[in-house]
């Protein structure tokens, strides 16, 4: 297990999350790492792009993504802490809607350990109290970058050797138009936290439902509850590759990938 | 940006400087090119930030290769 130099959440299944309700949702994500807002963007579509449905950045302070968004003018945005030498940045947020080639979720990346993970436990919790998550999770990766591009399923990100690259980029709305499984039905993979919801505890693990699975041995983390539909699921880092493994072969993970056989160029 | 004769890749280029205002909208508007495709032409988006790092460019290309191999040969 390398070191960790950033931890990261992703939130999907927030359609009924509107740009206003996101930004404070941002707002709080930084305050619950206890960090300032030095930068904001939001997309915009572009009269003479490239292509049909081309887009950009716009840079904007707080304060006018705050305004364009009580008018109506910004939808999808990202807010971000710049450290100095920190690429891209050294934390951010994002609220991607279905449109600008994306779908609706939550993605936070912080450079960090043990503290931030804290932190993005309580902002998950908060936001949990306030509209039902059905599905997401808190990773932890070397890089913010990485950590960005693996929230949507992008770039062929992976967090460990057995995961399928470009599974769960086929399994959400937009391009492929994903049947979204794991909103209900089935799981990315295991992470160290993931939220989950009674409905994911209801999934048979060969005979048995995943929330009985999980109780009857050791070694297979901790649950949570949040609400009366949502929980966490807490899994220590040493005991990740075993979970994984066993619910892969079960066929409950989307991006599960045998490596038995399977040559690398 | 440079794109080969099939249209079939195209290269972008960022610089570390560009990397906040350019990253979150590399893939997106990759993203919104690509869905002009019929789904049948439509691929992979990626996104490398070593280019001089043959190690992290093989890793990549080795996804990639591994994710055409379960494209053809999906009932192996």
């Amino acid at each position: 297990m390398g070191h960790f130099m950033s931890i990261s959440l992703a939130l999907y299944g927030i359609e009924g999350v509107t740009p206003r309700l996101a930004l404070k949702f941002a707002k709080h994500y930084f305050a619950c790492l206890h960090l300032s807002i030095t930068g904001a963007a939001y997309l915009k579509y572009l009269n003479d792009g490239d292509h049909v449905g081309d887009h950009d950045l716009v840079m904007v302070e707080i304060a006018e993504l705050e305004e364009k968004i009580n008018n109506g003018i910004a939808t999808a945005f990202r807010v971000y802490n710049e450290a100095a030498g920190a690429i891209p940045w050294s934390v951010s947020f994002g609220y991607t809607t279905n449109d600008f080639g994306g779908f609706y979720h939550f993605d936070g990346q912080c450079s960090g350990d043990l503290i931030e993970l804290k932190g993005m436990i309580s902002f998950i919790k908060d936001v949990c109290a306030d509209i039902a998550v059905p599905y997401g999770m808190i990773y932890k990766c070397e890089k913010v970058s990485k950590a960005f591009s693996y929230a949507a399923g992008n770039n062929m990100v992976t967090m460990c050797s057995y995961e399928n690259s470009s599974a769960f980029k086929k399994e959400v709305p937009g391009r492929f138009q994903g049947r979204e499984r794991y909103k209900e039905h089935l799981l990315r993979m295991v992470y160290p936290v993931n939220v989950i919801s009674n409905k994911h505890l209801e999934i048979d693990v060969g005979g048995v439902v995943l929330k009985d699975w999980i109780g009857e041995s050791v070694g297979r983390g901790k649950l949570e509850a949040l609400t009366s539909s949502t929980w966490l699921w807490y899994v220590e880092a040493d005991q990740l590759e075993d979970v994984n493994k066993s619910l892969g072969e079960a066929g409950i993970l989307i991006s599960w990938k045998k490596m038995e056989g399977r040559k690398r160029f | 940006m440079a794109a080969d004769v099939n249209g079939k890749f195209m290269i972008g280029l960022v610089s570390n400087a560009g990397m906040g205002k350019e990253l979150p909208a590399l893939t997106s508007r990759n993203e919104t090119a690509m869905s002009n495709l019929p789904l049948g032409k439509q691929n992979e988006i990626l996104v490398s930030e070593h280019p001089y790092s043959a190690s992290d460019m093989k890793d990549m290309f080795d996804d990639f290769i591994t994710g055409i191999w379960v494209i053809l040969c999906p009932f192996r």
